[in-house]
């Protein structure tokens, strides 16, 4: 995902600061400043550095686990998690590589836990199969290019969680949250040919999912 | 739909249509909500915050060392003290038999073990004459030996005085 892209709009919110464009050499160097602070004994600093990130760290898990609540206590536990083990980051990697890492973890540990928990009691809530996670509503849409575009959402979702792990892993932190390829192998811990590899079986399963409905969405758009 | 040109599409309907994030507000909560668990992990919990006034911690402490200074001085086995007071008494019950303790400079400890057995070796039985004489008597019997007593002075003594004469004359002969 392109850079530039800087904001999201979230229901009924005003503009956020997009986290995929954090990862630039001076936010580098300020997540380092922070970090440094925070070891030195200024835990208050740490709040910086969970503004800077926790729309991305949110929006991930949301990608992952399609539940607006769960994500948010994933992605809080995760800030907790890397702050208590703040001091074995070297800073060889990225801050925010390092802490995507800690997200997917908590992430892949709530899905193990849920799927335990529908086995034995509960089947699957309904909203949390029909939650979209995409921002479809465009105010300068028609009604039925915004039904078109929603429906879009609704496919693309579904699509997305039918993914294998590692192939939805590799597919939301490239194309999704506009991590490049190094940044992912780091982030997942694989080799860069590998996370391709992954990329390119996502992609092809999606275009199978999706071509359907993508030539419906273009018929109104 | 040819791969390229899907994936094309897709970004720019990604681009359009980016993941739902949290509003200014929600991330404004979020942030306090992780930096109020931070802070109750960096705090000491109820049970750990120093609950005893200063003065009962003193005592406390002052307990805890008397109690070291106990285990630590208890008098053990061979301790100084206690092996006075076994010398001590071992020279009463040796006194109560009439022996004379010679210590030539061997350990303590062992020559008192050899007294006791020594002691308890040579007590002499406390009996009286009259048990004595019918103890020889019933001893002289089983060895089918009568005494042969002489006219005149106590029963008692001439019996006794006969048993002498055999003892000396077994003896030497």
């Amino acid at each position: 995902m392109d850079a530039d892209r800087q904001t999201v709009r979230p229901p009924g919110s005003s503009i956020v600061l997009r986290p995929s464009s954090i990862g630039t050499p001076v936010n580098m160097q300020v997540d380092e400043e922070l970090i440094r602070a925070v070891l030195a004994g200024e835990t208050g600093r740490y709040a910086e550095l969970v503004s800077r990130y926790q729309a991305a760290a949110w929006q991930l898990a949301y990608g992952f686990v399609g539940n607006w609540e769960d994500a948010r206590d994933i992605s809080q536990n995760a800030f907790v998690k890397a702050y208590r083990h703040l001091d074995r980051f070297r800073g060889r990697a990225r801050f925010f590589t390092w802490f995507y890492r800690i997200i997917l973890n908590e992430c892949k540990d709530f899905c193990k836990g849920r799927d335990r928990r529908r086995v034995v009691q509960d089947p699957p809530e309904r909203h949390e199969q029909d939650a979209v996670i995409f921002e479809v509503a465009d105010p300068g849409q028609g009604p039925r290019e915004a039904a078109a575009s929603a429906e879009l959402g609704t496919r693309l979702t579904e699509a997305i969680r039918e993914l294998p792990q590692r192939e939805r892993e590799a597919f939301l932190l490239h194309h999704v949250q506009g991590l490049k390829l190094e940044e992912v192998a780091q982030v997942m811990g694989r080799r860069t040919g590998t996370v391709k590899a992954h990329i390119f079986k996502a992609t092809r399963a999606l275009q199978r999912l999706l071509e359907p409905y993508w030539q419906e969405e273009r018929r109104y758009a | 739909m040819h791969e390229e040109l899907f994936l094309a599409r897709l970004k720019r309907w990604l681009k359009k249509h980016p993941l739902l994030g949290p509003s200014q507000e929600q991330g404004a909560a979020f942030t306090e909500d992780v930096m109020r668990r931070i802070r109750a992990e960096q705090a000491p919990s109820p049970q750990t915050v120093p609950i005893f006034a200063p003065r009962l911690a003193w005592g406390m402490g002052l307990a805890a060392a008397c109690l070291l200074a106990v285990i630590i001085l208890k008098p053990g086995p061979t301790d100084p003290l206690k092996l006075t007071q076994a010398i001590e008494e071992e020279w009463n019950i040796l006194e109560a038999v009439e022996q004379e303790v010679d210590l030539d400079g061997g350990f303590l400890e062992d020559e008192l073990e050899q007294w006791d057995s020594l002691v308890l070796a040579e007590a002499v039985e406390d009996v009286s004459d009259e048990e004595e004489v019918e103890r020889l008597l019933d001893l002289l019997s089983e060895m089918g030996e009568e005494p042969a007593l002489e006219e005149g002075g106590s029963e008692l003594e001439d019996l006794l005085e006969e048993f002498r004469l055999l003892d000396e004359a077994e003896f030497t002969g």
